[in-house]
């Protein structure tokens, strides 16, 4: 059933992979790392999909140059009583409706607040995505919206991967007592719904910051969800990594380096740990995906990124309640993170592939 | 096997007094969320507020309160600081809806992720399994949220094929009760599916490698038979686990996402509401409820393990 | 969506609901039980229907001595009858005060400190039990120890000291003197007290059976006084109200007796689905507020179902006087230019009305303020002149509720515009006049609204703008106003005695007051009056609707 070998298209399946390179003799002598260079090469689509999500970090990295040469407003720029020229046409940027008093209290209302639609190219750069219902330009908005989106995603990541991997090796290399401590550790957080215990953090810590131990973070600082989603992703990838360094520990080349009188510290930073890279650097990525996704929700539930700063799920929060009238509001937000998390996916699997067949990332939301 | 259960059991209300008391260290930190001045209402008067902190047992010291928190839980007495409801009641009218919501869910991702899961194995390589590895990946990359307001909109709101949001109890209306849940299901299938499928795949296909399945062929079985009698029945056994979990954590208040996009009063929204609130009795309520789903489920997930797999046998 | 939201954001502020006093209320000797003369209630005759279903917002409590929401005393109003109630009346005719269980209006003292209310005879409890004169007195007290927010409304009657200082241990008020032989209550009072009357027309001080538990009650709620009775309360799910069997009909004059034989709640704090209830029949009133984005296709499809009603609301920014740079009039009075309040009306879908005054419209103190014309450019002028440009602004609002949120992030814009660093603090409903109020917060701006608890202004400035009442931690003055010769004006318009507090001559006293600290002043830069919108299916016959100052009254809707 394993099939044709040739196929560009293959995404996780390394068995498909190995059995083509299967020859034996040209493996040999090779480091790991080139040949999971060479086997990532192959995969065309797990590439262009890498491409794709850094075009979209390098669109969001440039939007102060949209903002100034195309769209002309900043992120945060209202403008609920302007007009804007379309094709020969003045249009309200946000409708305008009125109210009439009848007697008795009660009055006549003409409905406003219609933020206007996308319009692509047809006003210079302007409202391209549309508006909000403060006339704020949208598109501008969601690459600023982008950048936080995208600097919690990967900073969470980043710092999530980094304790994991301590309290891996530490568990792992040590067994014993701190083993157990870790892992009731990680048994503690994996007992949470994610959502649950985000929400409970991120709402308790933004609203007055964290001012203690020396830190002094305000409520709308962007450390805040970040703190919050690197903790909570802790165990997804501490886990599987220590029952890596487990396995490792049992391994005769360890014993060696015990028995030479290696330091406990040096044994697992330069033996145990290269043995973990490729596991790590795939993690990594797919842990990339999910932290998105959750800073989109977290911000979405009013628990992520405060406000002044835009990001992706505050942006489908506010249009969710003018869907009916302003449905590009919401959507384009959401089709932004489904590009970034998808080109993270698919980029994260041919990772695998190439690198690491066995890690793999448990997802909740 | 029961030195195991009790030391699972132990673990179990170990971690689960740790998360209460994280929870309320949490909520104790808040500045200016001291509830007794909400209670007070808008004219208070100091006194009243004093009188209110005295009868909240906000003037004792913190692991006191804890404990009389605890305390009330499991005594069934605890009341809510926004509208004094009970709060284990109000967990268990939440319970239906959450329960509906996450068995239909759940029976729609299993046994569709198991399915597509399968095709996409049996048929790797071919059109048809690009196409779901295609689905999936745009599935598993969706913000659920995202998902269900874009359904509820183009589905509710613009054509009103399906109704508006909300819950009909089974017992009042089944049809309604089915016609109101179907966008929840899918908007919280989606992502379970493209999972579980994906992982499915990948382990038939890692099994088919193994030696005995090797064997099974050599010796002339009908790949047919290999594949229900061998190859799934290994390849499922991590997605057992995946699903209690996963089914666990949606119980326990993690479809908290699905049911605030189609106000769904289940156990999720009303944590939401009570973190909107500020509001700590029902959030301790809501976490210990779904920190006991989770931490039961993975215990029953790995006897169920060990049952499955007999190559492991928990010491 | 969006829904529970902007219920909540109402709610917050707290309840009922109405139009302008029309003087007599406070009239010396009772008006006799009259009002029936003034034809307001509908005759029931052959309107009764079996049952009205209603979709309804989600509310706190329905215990009459703790519910502080508005969706809780729209249902109070024929349930939990009062001493003296506001009248059931559409328009400002609807916060008239007239008598309720009392006969009729009660006998005031001329100084105005001792009120004698007579109960009428023969009326019980839903539950069977007759109504007592001695029930008032402990039904404040069950106030007391229940810690109710009500309590703060009966500071000024004799003898209340040691409830209020410490509320659980209240057995008896001296100030009040019932004979239940005679029916009679008297209430004596410290000093004379404007709006006695309207803070005896609060829930808060509708009798109770005296047996019921000083525990918050909800299943079921205590038993009614009125024409009906909440038989079943299921809390943010459902309940239903049914007739109270106790109640004899045309009992009282002023309570209409109702049409619905039943009326079947469900709660939803969703927006768009309590709408829907009602365009597909499943409901026949929406207490709920339209979704705004849905608002032009529902006045299309069912326009002749809606109906839209000013509230006695004021939304308004609140200019923090301690701190710059709004202790500088130039800088207040910049604000107040800058505000474009017909864009301020967009941002909540057009349900608004503008305004600039703090007092809301329908009140008889009302006087229209017609002084800030939008102009951008002396506003920057302003700011120039006051010297405070550049300076760094925090502006304060809520998040949760998008239309806050749109209305402080657009405020925002307008401080950036005028020249200052404007940044903006989003927080939940659920604690943000919690911390707004604090003053360690040091909030120099923000959004804030106003919803009355009883229709006088007292309710008003001397809540809202009193010197003497701000506090350290639960402020509600949360602009530090306090101007010394105001605060002395508004604490004697308080103290008049009833029976002058809605004669002409104070009336324009208080809208004196309204000028001073919007224009003279710019104490605070008010911009709209809050529109609700009442929806009904299309078996109902809309002309029965009344919108009196609890808002819509379910007793008397009836079919086509």
């Amino acid at each position: 059933m394993a099939t044709t070998g040739t196929e560009e298209f293959t995404l996780d399946t390394a068995a498909e992979l190995a059995a083509e390179e299967g020859g034996g003799a040209a493996i040999q002598g090779r480091s790991p790392w080139v040949l999971a260079a060479r086997r990532l090469r192959r995969n065309y689509v797990a590439l262009a999909f890498l491409a794709l999500f850094l075009l979209i970090v390098v669109c969001c990295l440039l939007a102060p140059v949209y903002s100034s040469h195309i769209s002309g407003v900043g992120p945060n720029d209202t403008n609920i009583n302007g007009t804007i020229v379309v094709n020969g046409q003045k249009l309200d940027v946000v409708s305008n409706g009125g109210i009439t008093t009848l007697g008795n209290g009660q009055v006549k209302v003409v409905p406003a607040g219609v933020p206007i639609g996308p319009q692509w190219f047809n006003a210079g750069g302007k409202y391209v995505l549309g508006a909000d219902n403060l006339g704020r330009d949208l598109a501008t908005r969601i690459l600023y919206g982008g950048e936080n989106s995208l600097q919690i995603g990967l900073a969470s990541a980043a710092i999530t991967t980094l304790l994991s991997i301590v309290f891996a090796l530490l568990a792992g290399y040590y067994g014993g007592v701190v083993d157990w401590i870790i892992t009731r550790f990680f048994d503690l957080i994996w007992a949470f719904p994610v959502i649950l215990l985000g929400i409970a953090l991120g709402t308790a810590l933004s609203i007055n910051g964290f001012h203690h131990f020396g830190l002094d973070v305000s409520g709308s600082s962007l450390w805040i969800p970040t703190a919050v989603i690197s903790y909570v992703y802790i165990p997804y990838i501490g886990r599987p990594l220590r029952g890596q360094v487990l396995a490792l520990r049992e391994k005769e080349f360890i014993e060696a380096a015990v028995a030479q009188g290696a330091s406990s510290a040096r044994i697992m930073v330069s033996e145990i740990l290269p043995n973990l890279a490729s596991s790590i650097l795939v993690l990594f990525t797919l842990i990339v995906a999910n932290t998105i996704l959750t800073e989109a929700a977290l911000s979405f539930l009013g628990a992520g990124v405060q406000p002044p700063n835009p990001s992706w799920g505050t942006l489908i929060s506010d249009g969710e309640s003018d869907i009916v009238t302003a449905p590009w509001w919401s959507i384009a937000p959401g089709v932004a993170i489904v590009l970034t998390v998808l080109s993270l996916n698919v980029f994260g699997d041919g990772l695998r592939d190439a690198l690491d067949p066995r890690a793999k990332v448990r997802i909740e939301h | 096997m029961a030195a195991f259960l009790f030391r699972r059991v132990l673990g179990m209300i170990l971690v689960l007094a740790v998360v209460s008391f994280i929870v309320y260290l949490v909520f104790i930190v808040i500045p200016g969320g001291d509830p007794a001045i909400r209670i007070a209402g808008r004219t208070a008067t100091q006194a009243n507020i004093f009188s209110i902190r005295h009868k909240l047992g906000l003037d004792q010291p913190f692991y006191v309160q804890w404990y009389d928190m605890v305390k009330a839980l499991f005594t069934g007495t605890l009341v809510s600081y926004s509208d004094q409801t009970n709060v284990v009641s109000q967990i268990w009218q939440g319970l239906p809806v959450t329960l509906s919501l996450s068995i239909g869910a759940g029976i729609i991702w299993l046994g569709f992720g198991v399915l597509v899961g399968v095709i996409a194995a049996v048929t790797a390589g071919k059109v048809s399994d690009r196409l779901i590895t295609v689905l999936a990946l745009i599935g598993v990359s969706m913000p659920v949220f995202w998902l269900g307001i874009l359904l509820r909109y183009a589905l509710a709101e613009q054509n009103s094929w399906f109704p508006d949001g909300g819950y009909v109890p089974l017992t009042q209306n089944p049809a309604q009760w089915f016609y109101h849940l179907i966008l929840p299901w899918l908007t919280l299938a989606v992502l379970f599916i493209g999972f579980y499928g994906r992982v499915l795949r990948s382990n038939v296909l890692d099994t088919i490698n193994e030696d005995y399945v090797r064997t099974a062929k050599a010796k002339g079985l009908s790949p047919r038979r290999i594949l229900v009698r061998h190859v799934l029945r290994t390849s499922l056994i991590p997605i057992v686990t995946l699903f209690g979990l996963d089914f666990a954590a949606v119980l326990g208040g993690g479809a908290i996402l699905t049911e605030t996009v189609y106000d769904l009063h289940g156990v999720g929204f009303y944590a939401r509401t009570a973190i909107g609130n500020l509001d700590l009795p029902p959030l301790m309520g809501v976490t210990l409820y779904g920190a006991l789903f989770i931490v039961l489920f993975s215990t029953l997930v790995d006897v169920a393990y060990a049952y499955l797999d007999p190559r492991i046998r928990p010491a | 969506m969006g829904a529970a939201v902007v219920a909540a954001g109402l709610a917050l502020v707290v309840t009922a609901c109405g139009g302008g006093s029309s003087s007599s209320s406070a009239s010396a000797s009772g008006s006799s039980s009259g009002s029936g003369s003034s034809g307001s209630i509908a005759s029931t005759q052959g309107k009764t229907f079996p049952t009205l279903k209603v979709a309804w917002g989600d509310t706190d409590y329905m215990d009459p001595g703790l519910s502080y929401r508005l969706e809780s005393w729209q249902l109070f109003q024929d349930v939990y009858l009062t001493l003296v109630i506001k009248q059931h009346a559409n328009g400002p005719a609807g916060a008239k005060i007239v008598p309720g269980l009392a006969q009729s209006m009660p006998t005031v003292n001329k100084a105005g400190t001792d009120y004698k209310f007579t109960l009428r005879k023969g009326l019980k409890y839903s539950n069977g039990t007759p109504i007592k004169a001695s029930d008032f007195e402990k039904t404040i007290v069950r106030d007391f120890k229940l810690n109710s927010p009500g309590i703060g409304f009966y500071s000024n009657i004799v003898g209340v000291d040691p409830c209020e200082k410490s509320p659980t241990k209240c057995t008896s008020i001296p100030g009040i003197v019932s004979n239940d032989a005679a029916g009679t209550i008297e209430i004596k009072l410290k000093q004379p007290e404007s709006d006695f009357l309207y803070v005896m027309s609060l829930f808060f001080s509708a009798p109770v059976p005296p047996t019921t538990p000083a525990t918050p009650q909800g299943s079921p709620p205590p038993p009614g006084s009125g024409p009906y009775y909440i038989a079943n309360y299921s809390p943010h799910k459902s309940f239903t109200i049914k007739r109270n069997p106790h109640w004899q009909k045309g009992a009282i004059a002023t309570v209409p007796d109702g049409n619905p034989d039943t009326v079947q709640g469900t709660i939803l704090d969703d927006l768009a689905q309590s709408a829907q209830m009602v365009a597909s029949g499943q409901a026949d009133y929406d207490e709920n507020l339209l979704p705004s984005d849905r608002l032009a296709q529902y006045q299309k499809k069912y326009g002749s179902q809606i109906k839209y009603f000013t509230t006695p609301s004021t939304y308004y920014f609140f200019m923090n006087q301690r701190l710059a740079p709004f202790n500088n009039i130039k800088a207040r009075q910049a604000v107040n230019y800058a505000i474009d309040r017909n864009q301020l009306v967009k941002l909540r879908g057009g349900l608004g009305k503008p305004t600039q005054n703090f007092l809301p419209p329908n009140y008889p103190q009302f006087k229209a303020i017609n002084y800030y014309k939008y102009d951008l450019n002396k506003a920057k002028q302003l700011v120039q002149q006051s010297g405070t440009k550049g300076q760094a602004v925090t502006v304060y609002t809520i998040s949760d509720v998008s239309t806050d949120k749109a209305i402080g992030e657009y405020l925002q814009g307008v401080l950036k515009s005028l020249g200052y660093k404007a940044s903006i603090r989003e927080l939940a409903g659920g604690n943000y006049f919690t911390i707004v109020g604090n003053q360690s917060t040091k909030a120099q701006i923000g959004f804030t609204d106003w919803y009355e608890d009883y229709p006088y202004p007292t309710d008003w400035f001397n809540v809202l703008l009193n010197g003497e009442k701000i506090t350290q931690i639960h402020n509600n003055n949360y602009g530090n106003v306090d101007i010394k010769p105001l605060n002395k004006q508004m604490d004697q318009l308080a103290a008049l005695p009833g029976s002058e507090a809605s004669s002409t001559g104070t009336n324009s006293k208080w809208a004196a007051l309204d000028q001073a600290f919007v224009v003279k002043n710019a104490s605070v830069a008010p911009f709209l009056n809050g529109v609700l919108t009442s929806f009904f299916s299309s078996r109902m016959n809309m002309s029965c609707d009344v919108f009196d100052d609890n808002q819509d009254d379910f007793a008397q809707f009836c079919l086509k």
